[in-house]
């Protein structure tokens, strides 16, 4: 290639992208200049190849996961026009949110403490009194010596008197329990 | 603008009629979840090929369709029989392809890339070794000079409409294209001469 000059427009005349004019002028180039026709050779070679990826098919199963993954998102849902949140748009909010406040400031009552309720305090649980229970036979002993040292007790000798009460202040029970023998 | 949209939405004989659109949006405003399926069935390979191209890899191109027609969905208000689907897709197309790519690693020139040969060197530089030599190349241009050529080359849009879509002038987008093409043709050229 010993004409540099024309490299970008034989890459334009290549694909038709010249105009009528230019075209012509590159055609009268390419019938005087060997070199430059080799290159445009070359370069109609390269751009057939480069077409040719337009004329692969895609995989059907690439196109359908996109697709469910599309109408995955979108399905259920109107389309709508996505908000995205400005500083600005805090302005109107915040101006009609001062209309409000100048508007109804008058016309809000005095906050009023609440009143106060006195509250009694509840009555004292009642106490139960317990109810008597029966009496149960009381045990007493009775006539019990003291024991002296150095001898031997008496008591072992000498009936036991075991009295039980009862609940008829004229019934008594006396239990004589013999400790020798273990009789009663 | 109604012809070019009639033009650039015609996918695998699914032409899709201007009136026919007008209807399928009215259904998808409304709700319609089955209409969105349509519109989707009817520009979903458009999307799809165009990121696959403009980001290399099938999962990104997955993620950035997937965001394309959530936008789609979010602004199908905007739309009505006068503003056509299809260029605006591939605006949005771009511009999500640059922001996933923006989140990855950045582009390696072409002027620098290590070129390596192919694992079965064949004497015969083939179709499809030329392809994939184009796809490598394709991937190391720089993301305004792969868009253009995308949408010019692959899309196959004219060059105002490509401009339109980059928001851009059709000067720069001439300038844009025919360097990209200039890189290829030198990346191919290149791996030719390492396997033969």
């Amino acid at each position: 290639m010993n004409c540099p000059n024309w490299e970008r427009r034989l890459a334009l005349y290549a694909e038709g992208d010249l105009s009528g004019r230019e075209a012509q002028e590159t055609e009268k180039h390419l019938r005087q200049c060997a070199g430059c026709r080799e290159f445009a050779g070359g370069l109609k070679e390269s751009q057939a190849a480069v077409r040719s990826l337009g004329e692969e098919e895609v995989a059907a199963i690439a196109l359908a996961s996109v697709r469910q993954r599309v109408l995955a998102e979108v399905g259920g849902r109107k389309p709508s026009r996505r908000f995205a949140f400005r500083w600005w748009h805090a302005v109107p909010v915040g101006v009609a949110a001062m209309v409000m406040a100048l508007l109804l400031w008058p016309r809000i009552p005095a906050v009023e403490p609440p009143p106060v309720v006195a509250i009694a305090p509840p009555p004292a649980p009642e106490v139960l009194r317990p109810v008597p229970l029966p009496e149960l036979p009381q045990v007493v002993e009775t006539a019990r010596r003291p024991r002296v040292a150095g001898t031997k007790p008496a008591a072992e000798s000498e009936p036991l008197l075991v009295k039980f009460f009862t609940d008829d202040p004229d019934v008594v029970i006396y239990w004589i329990i013999d400790q020798k023998e273990g009789k009663s | 603008m109604q012809e070019l949209a009639l033009a650039m939405t015609g996918e695998e004989g699914r032409r899709l009629d201007s009136s026919e659109l007008v209807l399928l949006l009215r259904r998808a405003k409304a709700g319609d979840v089955a209409a969105v399926e349509e519109i989707l069935l009817r520009h979903e390979r458009l999307v799809f090929r165009t990121a696959h191209r403009l980001l290399g890899s099938v999962e990104d191109a997955q993620d950035a369709s997937q965001e394309v027609f959530l936008r789609l969905h979010q602004h199908l208000r905007c739309f009505d029989a006068e503003r056509a689907v299809a260029p605006w897709l591939y605006r949005v197309t771009v511009n999500v392809c640059w922001d996933i790519a923006g989140k990855r690693k950045k582009d390696v020139p072409l002027e620098s890339v290590e070129l390596a040969a192919p694992a079965e060197q064949a004497a015969d530089y083939s179709r499809e070794e030329m392809k994939r030599v184009v796809q490598m190349a394709l991937r190391r241009l720089p993301e305004k000079e792969r868009a253009a050529l995308v949408l010019r080359d692959i899309e196959g849009l004219p060059t105002g409409e490509v401009a339109r879509v980059m928001g851009s002038s059709e000067a720069t987008v001439r300038s844009q294209i025919s360097s990209a093409r200039l890189k290829i043709k030198r990346f191919a050229d290149s791996f030719r001469g390492r396997i033969r």
